[in-house]
């Protein structure tokens, strides 16, 4: 087991030369491809930049706050959806259509109508978070009405008892599937705001760069919304044992 | 004796078909009398959107752009495939590798594609090359790391069967792993799907002279509001159309795993005319 | 038939004797097998039982070539067992597990024989004369989750058969099958190796079922695992699950194992 990071350090040694080579011998502009160096060079550099943890910061509250909003409406509807089938199937084109529509491309109908503001990014975030956490609710709350609806209907439990003491508990391994999801849409859609509309964030910083031909910082600011993700998704995992221990043990019995 | 009338009306065909769309239609033409008369300059009258999406659609304005980013799109996603399911397959049997590898893959899939976007414009330009490019790498990472998923999740017993009967390695990928990996691997490809499509938007909003983003944001530049919303509706659209496609391909491909029966059996089931030992009585 | 008919005589398979010389095996500093020696000749039926745990599988594994002994080695006629073998079919426990669920019934008797490059069109046909063999004859476009456990073990053993193997090695085959399934298979693996002159080692927890169908019973037990009886069983060529099993002699034996096994563990 200690070979482990080992080989893993040398995968990473290995791509770090091949970057390097191309651009020293690629011939590839600095505009491009920027060396490996300078790319270093920014990562460290953007500490010292006044604008580079608020903007990170922007990010996250932007998207925690969009993520917060469309995880309570996903599954309050969720619910409400999963335990009538008729419901169910009367939303179900509109439930499909919402899911496999890029919401990002509300942006240009969302500028004209909010401008450029974090208001309106939250709001995109908030839409493209919901249908993730619908979807797994209304699964979960499916499953569930199928197999405990004879018990659940054998001892009358009044409706506002089942739903939040019975079939919420129950769904809860779908709805944690679908907040997982929405996470990383919610940093995803953010950023993609922020790149395209200008909108404060660590998206804005790097479409700056970009115009400023500092490729380097650029890809620094990529880099770190990739290791934002990394932090993330690692968060979710400790959170989803904790919460969700019961159901990973029972999985496996 | 049972009349027509003790047959509830939402049991029949026609009654769960009613089931589906009532609530979409009411929707619609709520909206559409709703918007009628609107002043408003960012919320145009429906009827004038969708007179801006059939006039545009019928000059082949629409369908012109539909091709340009359909084609960039599936290209970038046949790529995709061909990488993911390629590599999935190799690192998700090669376990030294999979680890070696495997934090280099989550760090890599956890960048949001769409922060990769600019930074690919202006290395690469704009054109369909630096945008099949930004589908390829956004969409590579969910087919990839779900067929590792798929090839890691087959049963001991299956390897085992393969390998007891000394099967030669091409059929064994062939026959074997592939289908055994592949309901995992069509998760992958459905994320993809519907990230293809964003990262298209997404690319075409930011540059480019061509595709549904560009006659969105052509709307967008000439004021003319319908035209966003037609573009963004029509997004919509393809996007759902893909996505029953896939679903439909999904049931024929992975009819085993749904437990679906094929329709027509391909051998004939004659007795066999070779009599019934294999070898013969004593 | 005439014997001597040059239409129907055909020459009789050669069925390796399966050699096993000190086999042992451990797994790092755990010792499962200690050497454990046996012979089977062609045409026998072996079974091989003993307690949970104790390393049947294991030994089924070095067996078949699965999985390298640590010491002493496994002999098939002449050549010791390195790699899976051509002669050597395999039936597992798991039967969901064995049989490929995107493939047909007929697709999966099918496939080893692909492998081997046989061609389509008599790999059908073998396929189509061990279907019938085991009783399943017109299951050939089923599915295995339309097949019940017992049938997607008959369509394993079928398998293994068309893959022409001499000696067929099973591990706990129907131990996740109700009685009146396990007692019809039972008949047809004896029944096969009469028709067919096969070598067939099993492995059981089940001591009825090893005294049932063996013409020796090799007792394991003990950690690490070796062999503390072989059992000669003597009830003939024709067996029957009421009758043989009512037998005195039956309930000695089977007595006689179970005392064994109890008194190690």
């Amino acid at each position: 087991m200690e070979r482990v990071p080992v080989r893993q350090v040398g995968v990473f040694v290995l791509f770090l030369l091949a970057w390097a080579a191309t651009t020293q011998f690629g011939g590839v502009s600095p505009s491009t491809l920027p060396p490996v160096t300078d790319v270093a060079g920014a990562l460290l550099g953007l500490w010292g930049d006044p604008a580079f943890l608020p903007s990170i910061l922007r990010t996250v509250r932007d998207a925690l706050t969009g993520l917060m909003i469309a995880t309570v409406l996903g599954i309050a509807a969720g619910v409400v959806i999963g335990t009538s089938p008729w419901l169910e199937r009367s939303t179900r084109l509109l439930v499909d259509f919402g899911r496999s529509f890029p919401q990002i491309a509300l942006l240009p109908i969302f500028l004209i109508a909010f401008g450029a503001t974090s208001t309106m990014k939250i709001v995109l975030v908030s839409i493209a978070c919901f249908f993730p956490v619908l979807l797994q609710t209304i699964y979960g709350a499916r499953r569930l009405d199928e197999t405990m609806a004879d018990t659940v209907r054998a001892y009358r439990l009044p409706m506002a008892l089942r739903v939040w003491k019975v079939t919420i508990p129950a769904a809860s391994p779908f709805i944690f599937t679908g907040f997982r999801i929405a996470l990383i849409v919610s940093i995803l859609v953010a950023i993609g705001v922020e790149i395209l509309s200008q909108v404060e964030g660590m998206g804005r910083q790097l479409a700056e760069a970009r115009n400023f031909y500092r490729t380097d910082i650029a890809f620094a600011y990529a880099i770190y919304a990739g290791l934002l993700g990394v932090l993330v998704n690692a968060a979710a995992d400790r959170v989803e044992v904790a919460l969700l221990g019961w159901h990973l043990r029972s999985q496996e019995a | 004796m049972a009349n027509r009338s003790s047959r509830p009306l939402s049991r029949g065909p026609i009654g769960s078909t009613l089931n589906y769309f009532w609530l979409p239609v009411v929707l619609i033409v709520v909206w559409w009398f709703a918007s009628a008369g609107s002043q408003s300059f960012f919320l145009p009258p429906l009827s004038e959107i969708v007179r801006v999406l059939w006039t545009d659609l019928m000059n082949g304005k629409l369908l012109r752009e539909t091709l340009f980013s359909m084609r960039n799109v599936l290209l970038g996603l046949f790529i995709a495939l061909v990488l993911g399911i390629g590599f999935g397959l190799l690192i998700g049997r090669n376990k030294a590798l999979r680890v070696a590898v495997w934090p280099f893959l989550a760090f890599l899939r956890a960048v949001p594609g769409v922060a990769v976007v600019p930074v690919v414009l202006v290395a690469m330009g704009v054109g369909p090359g630096p945008q099949i490019f930004i589908i390829v790498f956004g969409c590579t990472f969910p087919i990839l790391l779900n067929t590792i998923d798929g090839v890691r999740g087959i049963r001991e017993s299956i390897i085992d069967t393969a390998r007891a009967y000394r099967l030669p390695e091409t059929l064994y990928v062939r026959s074997v792993l592939l289908p055994a990996a592949l309901p995992q691997t069509m998760a992958g490809i459905r994320i993809s799907l519907s990230l293809s499509l964003t990262l298209m938007v997404v690319a075409e909003f930011s540059a480019g002279n061509a595709g549904l983003g560009r006659y969105i944001m052509q709307g967008q530049e000439a004021f003319r509001p319908a035209q966003v919303w037609a573009g963004t509706i029509y997004v919509g659209i393809v996007g759902y159309l893909l996505n029953v496609i896939f679903l439909f391909v999904e049931r024929r491909l992975l009819g085993w795993y749904f437990g679906i029966p094929r329709r027509a059996p391909r051998y004939r089931t004659a007795p066999s005319s070779a009599g019934k030992a294999i070898k013969p009585e004593a | 038939m005439l014997k001597n008919d040059p239409q129907t005589a055909t020459p009789e398979p050669v069925v390796p004797t399966v050699v096993i010389e000190n086999l042992a095996k451990s797994y790092g500093a755990i010792e499962v097998l200690r050497s454990l020696s046996m012979r089977v000749e062609p045409g026998e039926v072996i079974c091989i039982v003993g307690p949970s745990g104790v390393g049947k599988t294991t030994l089924l594994r070095c067996l078949s070539g699965l999985m390298p002994p640590s010491k002493g080695e496994v002999r098939v006629g002449d050549d010791v067992v390195t790699a899976p073998r051509p002669e050597i079919g395999i039936v597992f426990q798991d039967y969901r597990g064995s049989l490929m669920p995107w493939m047909s019934t007929i697709e999966n008797i099918t496939l080893p024989l692909r492998g081997k490059g046989i061609p389509k069109a008599e790999g059908l046909e073998r396929a189509r004369r061990c279907l019938e063999e085991v009783g399943l004859a017109g299951n050939e476009d089923k599915y295995p989750w339309e097949l019940s456990g017992g049938m997607q073990q008959r369509v394993a053993i079928a398998r293994a058969l068309a893959y022409d193997a001499h000696i067929l090695l099973m591990d706990e085959p129907f131990g996740s099958l109700d009685a009146q399934t396990r007692f019809d298979l039972e008949d047809l693996v004896f029944d096969l190796r009469r028709r067919l002159s096969i070598s067939v080692i099993l492995v059981t927890h089940d001591i009825d079922e090893a005294v049932y169908l063996a013409d020796r019973v090799v007792v394991l037990s003990g950690q690490p695992a070796s062999v503390i009886d072989t059992v000669d069983v003597d009830f003939g060529p024709d067996r029957d699950q009421v009758e043989t099993k009512s037998l005195p002699e039956f309930s000695k034996l089977r007595g006689r194992i179970l005392n064994e096994i109890r008194r190690k563990t």
